[in-house]
């Protein structure tokens, strides 16, 4: 991740989290106030609608006790419903219809003491019908609503009753109000509350009702219904007038705030991206100069030069600076002392070089005085035989002193034939009567690229090692080479020198190939040395196996040369 | 001496004005569909017969008829005075050119040709006119399907035989008939106003203008004919359901009817029609669920009285419902009428055909001029109707409100009045 990718997260952290939770609180606070208010208002129109129904049924009342008056001053309902006038029986049954319209309301009936309707005015044809106990029953409730009928349904009406006697028979005036969405409408009052009577079988209310739910504050109001069936008993069971204000304006609050806070936290974003990207650049454009500066800095280029400043960025250039000051000191003085080490060292290689020269010229002296002594008439023969390895030595001898003359030069590759050198200082390495020298050599080996004189030195050494390991007991040294096929890797060329000399253990193993490290008596410690420096410089690996008591067997993979197999 | 006829038997000054209160749609002319059509249509346009109080047939745009050689038809003469309200005569190809679709005497008109089979032009006096019913006088023939008129471009009022001159406003339409001092004052509203602008004649049942008028000495109330009866028409009603009773026949026309009524009294014309062709009813299935709606016509102040008396009954318990609904409905608890609809136009008779409803309050004409037409036309709209199961309810006629001291006014044999201050000779 970026600087700059951090830099703008930890803007974003620190601005958007605050803003986010100050939203957050202020929607909680707004709903939890703006909820109570509007419940507080909601219960204030329920108290107000008790009021309101408790005004309006004392009006009805009113005009029903007025129309009492009319009946009882009226000679023809008189005749008609006390005395059986036939004449005037229309006027009774016409009588509700008429007094209705004039007192204003939207259901009259005139009930006999039976509870039967003499006379109807929202239904006029209704007479007959008996609806005992009604005229009871709305005596009791001063609130109460009426299920009425109407030739085309039913309808609902806050009712009153009131009950007069002519002549001993008693009647019943059964008057009242639809209660219809425009009634519910003025019980309301304001439009934004919504006011619902419920009951069971139907519901009125002052706009269709959808099933879906929004949250709203609820008020209700239980109000006594009176349902009369034929041939039922009347049943009274609650009614519930149910307000209801939809808090779509806390709704819209909340949509209006959650707009700009939305607009506040992007205006912040941007301006946290934009203040991200300067300050970033202001911190990241020093430290990617430093960075691409000790990119540069090496061993062999200390010589870049660090700006210093007032800021951390400058002091950590100036330190930067002292630092490659130092380095610079320091490697001067290790390349002297490599330089001096280097002479030390070449000095011990060119005498172990040249002893290694000399060892099969002393044999085979060694080995010619004894025949001039043991067998004088053999010695032309035996000196024709060890002739060849007089001339090879002193040719090994002039090689090496032309390639220490050449050493300052680049290694010298050619393609070599690892078999035949095998063969070439097997044969040079013979004259231990103890130890048995065997090769196993691959048919099939390809050539290798290299200094032959190098993959030479690399054999004799390994191959004198493994003489000094016989300890003078009688043993096998077996040289083998193979080809090694690897994984995603150029074919190798092992060579494997195993001897069944007195081994190592692991910790001796794991040091053999140090500088000057040695177990023998007498010995440089630089043959296996420098196998590792010849076998570095020929791009090869070296792999050493051995056990004590049971001998060493070490591998040399050297990479195979591109041209075909020899 | 008075003509049996005449409306009022004391002779006196002829009526000038006559009142109507219900609204004239020229459109419909001459073919009336409310009782205020049916008084001015009459007055406008005659037909080639009429058929008077007592259901004879009389002269009326036709001078003379006789049966044709073989029976099948009828020689029909017109009135050789005869001329429509421009002055232009009445000819034979008038008359087949006002009856068939296309006004070239081709084929006729769908209302005119239920009653009339064929039509030929003999001479431009005489018709060979072949009726759909074989009867011995051509009474169809003066059914206001029949009457004769002629669209006028431009107007909407056709021109008939009798020359009238119309004028409306906001308030009023006014037809005054040229040669005559008779003017029809067409005023929508409560018709006691009418009486009170000093009018010679008012037909109508509203109770209130009936009562009101009985309260005027300047006013005599006549009764006219009896002449609708008020029926119900039941979907899966059958032949051997109980008939309702006279009494509570009489019991429905006292309690439910406001206006002249009375309980529906026989014989019933649509009982007695062994010869007429009527096609086989579908009656619907008895079990078949009701929409527990009885339809009425909502121009029908009678039906709705009786629709809304039977939804009365029908919630209400006791001994007074008991005879009505065991007739009418014996399976009370299907709750057969809940509840009463007014329906109009072709919504009334889609209900009427589908028959989907608990009940149908239908009126009918009680005197016919052709029975079996009629009785046709009420079986293809309620092609599920069983003659036999219609229920007679009640009867209702109109009463005519004259100013004391007129005189001048014949009722016809359907109940309609001809002001006889217009009408030709007699």
């Amino acid at each position: 991740m970026t600087l700059r990718t951090r830099l703008l997260l930890a803007f974003a952290a620190v601005v958007l989290i605050p803003i986010a939770l100050l939203a957050f609180g202020l929607r909680q606070e707004m709903t939890r106030r703006l909820t109570s208010e509007y419940q507080l208002r909601v219960d204030t129109v329920v108290q107000i609608i008790r009021e309101d129904l408790n005004r309006e049924s004392a009006t009805i009342d009113d005009r029903l006790a007025s129309l009492e008056n009319a009946l009882l001053n009226d000679n023809r309902f008189r005749s008609a419903a006390v005395a059986g006038v036939e004449a005037e029986r229309e006027y009774v049954l016409d009588y509700a219809g008429t007094a209705m319209r004039l007192t204003g309301l939207s259901m009259l009936q005139i009930q006999d003491d039976d509870g039967r309707i003499i006379s109807s005015g929202h239904f006029r044809n209704e007479h007959g019908r008996v609806e005992a106990n009604l005229a009871s029953a709305l005596s009791t409730a001063p609130v109460a609503l009426v299920a009425a009928r109407a030739p085309d349904g039913e309808f609902l009406a806050l009712a009153r009753v009131r009950s007069f006697s002519i002549a001993d028979r008693r009647f019943s005036i059964i008057g009242g109000i639809a209660v219809d969405e425009a009634f519910l409408a003025r019980l309301a009052r304001d439009r934004a509350i919504v006011v619902s009577l419920i009951y069971a079988g139907g519901e009125v209310s002052t706009v269709r009702r959808s099933d879906e739910t929004y949250p709203a504050a609820v008020g209700e109001l239980q109000v006594p219904l009176i349902r009369t069936e034929a041939d039922a008993p009347l049943q009274v069971v609650e009614a519930r007038l149910q307000l209801t204000q939809p808090l779509t304006p806390l709704r819209a609050l909340l949509r209006s705030a959650d707009s700009w806070f939305l607009f506040t936290a992007a205006g912040t974003g941007v301006t946290a991206l934009l203040l991200a990207v300067w300050v970033s650049s202001r911190i990241s454009r020093p430290l990617a100069d430093l960075a691409e500066k000790t990119a540069v800095l090496d061993l062999d280029r200390l010589d870049v030069h660090f700006d210093g400043g007032n800021d951390e960025v400058g002091t950590l250039s100036r330190l930067l600076g002292d630092l490659a000051a130092r380095l610079r000191t320091s490697t001067a003085r290790v390349r002297e002392a490599e330089r001096r080490a280097t002479v030390g060292d070449l000095a011990r290689q060119i005498n172990h070089d040249i002893k290694n020269g000399l060892i099969p010229l002393r044999n085979v002296m060694r080995h010619l005085a004894q025949i001039e002594r043991d067998d004088p008439a053999a010695f032309r023969s035996v000196f024709a035989e060890r002739r060849q390895t007089i001339d090879s030595s002193i040719g090994y001898l002039e090689t090496l002193a032309t390639s220490y003359q050449r050493l300052s030069k680049p290694i010298d590759r050619r393609e070599c034939d690892l078999n035949a050198l095998v063969t070439e200082v097997v044969h040079a390495a013979q004259g231990h009567d103890h130890i048995e020298f065997a090769t196993e050599l691959s048919a099939r080996l390809p050539s290798v690229l290299g200094d032959p004189i190098a993959f030479r030195r690399i054999l004799e050494n390994l191959t004198a090692n493994a003489v000094d390991s016989m300890q003078s007991k009688p043993g096998r040294i077996t040289i083998s080479t193979q080809v090694v096929e690897r994984a995603n890797e150029p074919a190798a060329v092992r060579v494997t020198v195993a001897d069944t000399g007195r081994g190592m253990s692991p910790d001796e193993a794991g040091k053999i190939f140090n500088d000057f490290y040695t177990t023998k008596e007498g010995g440089t410690g630089l043959g296996l040395s420098i196998v590792r420096r010849l076998v570095m410089d020929l791009h090869g690996t070296l792999g050493v196996e051995s056990e004590p008591g049971k001998g060493t067997r070490i591998a040399v993979d050297l990479p195979a040369s591109s041209l075909k197999r020899t | 001496m008075s003509h049996p006829c005449a409306l009022i038997g004391e002779p006196g000054e002829p009526i000038t004005t006559v009142a109507l209160t219900e609204r004239i749609n020229p459109l419909n002319a001459p073919r009336p569909s409310n009782d205020g059509e049916r008084l001015l249509f009459r007055q406008l346009y005659e037909t080639l017969v009429r058929v008077d109080c007592e259901g004879r047939a009389i002269p009326a745009l036709a001078s003379s008829w006789r049966r044709s050689v073989d029976g099948r038809s009828w020689i029909v003469t017109l009135r050789p005075d005869a001329q429509f309200a421009d002055g232009s005569p009445v000819t034979a190809p008038d008359v087949m050119a006002g009856w068939s679709r296309d006004r070239t005497g081709g084929e006729l008109q769908p209302h005119v040709s239920r009653l009339v089979q064929s039509i030929i032009s003999i001479d431009d006096q005489t018709l060979a006119i072949t009726l759909r019913s074989r009867v011995d006088t051509p009474l169809a023939l003066a059914h206001t399907d029949l009457a004769i008129a002629r669209p006028v471009p431009g107007s909407p009022w056709p021109i008939g035989t009798r020359a009238a001159r119309i004028t409306a406003d906001r308030e009023a339409l006014v037809v005054t008939m040229t040669g005559a001092s008779v003017r029809f004052l067409v005023v929508p509203g409560d018709p006691r106003d009418l009486l009170d602008k000093g009018v010679d004649l008012l037909v109508t049942r509203d109770p209130a203008a009936l009562n009101y008028a009985a309260t005027l000495p300047q006013f005599q109330s006549i009764p006219l004919a009896w002449q609708r009866t008020e029926v119900l028409f039941s979907p899966g009603r059958v032949r051997t359901a109980p008939s309702l009773s006279e009494d509570a026949r009489q019991t429905l026309a006292s309690d439910a009817v406001r206006g002249e009524a009375r309980g529906a009294v026989g014989p019933f014309w649509w009982q007695m029609m062994p010869d007429c062709e009527v096609a086989p009813s579908q009656p619907r299935d008895p079990s078949a669920p009701a929409s527990g709606r009885i339809v009425y016509d909502a121009a029908d102040s009678a039906a709705r009285d009786l629709a809304e008396r039977l939804v009365g009954l029908a919630n209400a318990s006791g001994s007074s419902a008991s005879p009505i609904l065991e007739a009418l409905a014996p399976d009370r608890r299907r709750r057969t009428y809940q509840r009463a609809a007014g329906l109009t136009g072709e919504t009334l008779a889609q209900a009427r055909r589908g028959g989907t409803d608990a009940g149908y309050i239908v009126s009918l004409d009680r005197h016919p001029l052709d029975p079996c037409h009629e009785l046709q036309m009420i079986t293809a709209g309620a092609r599920w109707l069983d003659p036999e199961t219609v229920v007679p309810l009640v009867d209702t006629r109109l009463r005519a409100i004259v100013r004391r001291g007129r005189a001048g006014a014949d009722a016809d044999w359907d109940g309609g009045l001809l002001i006889t201050g217009v009408n030709g000779p007699r």
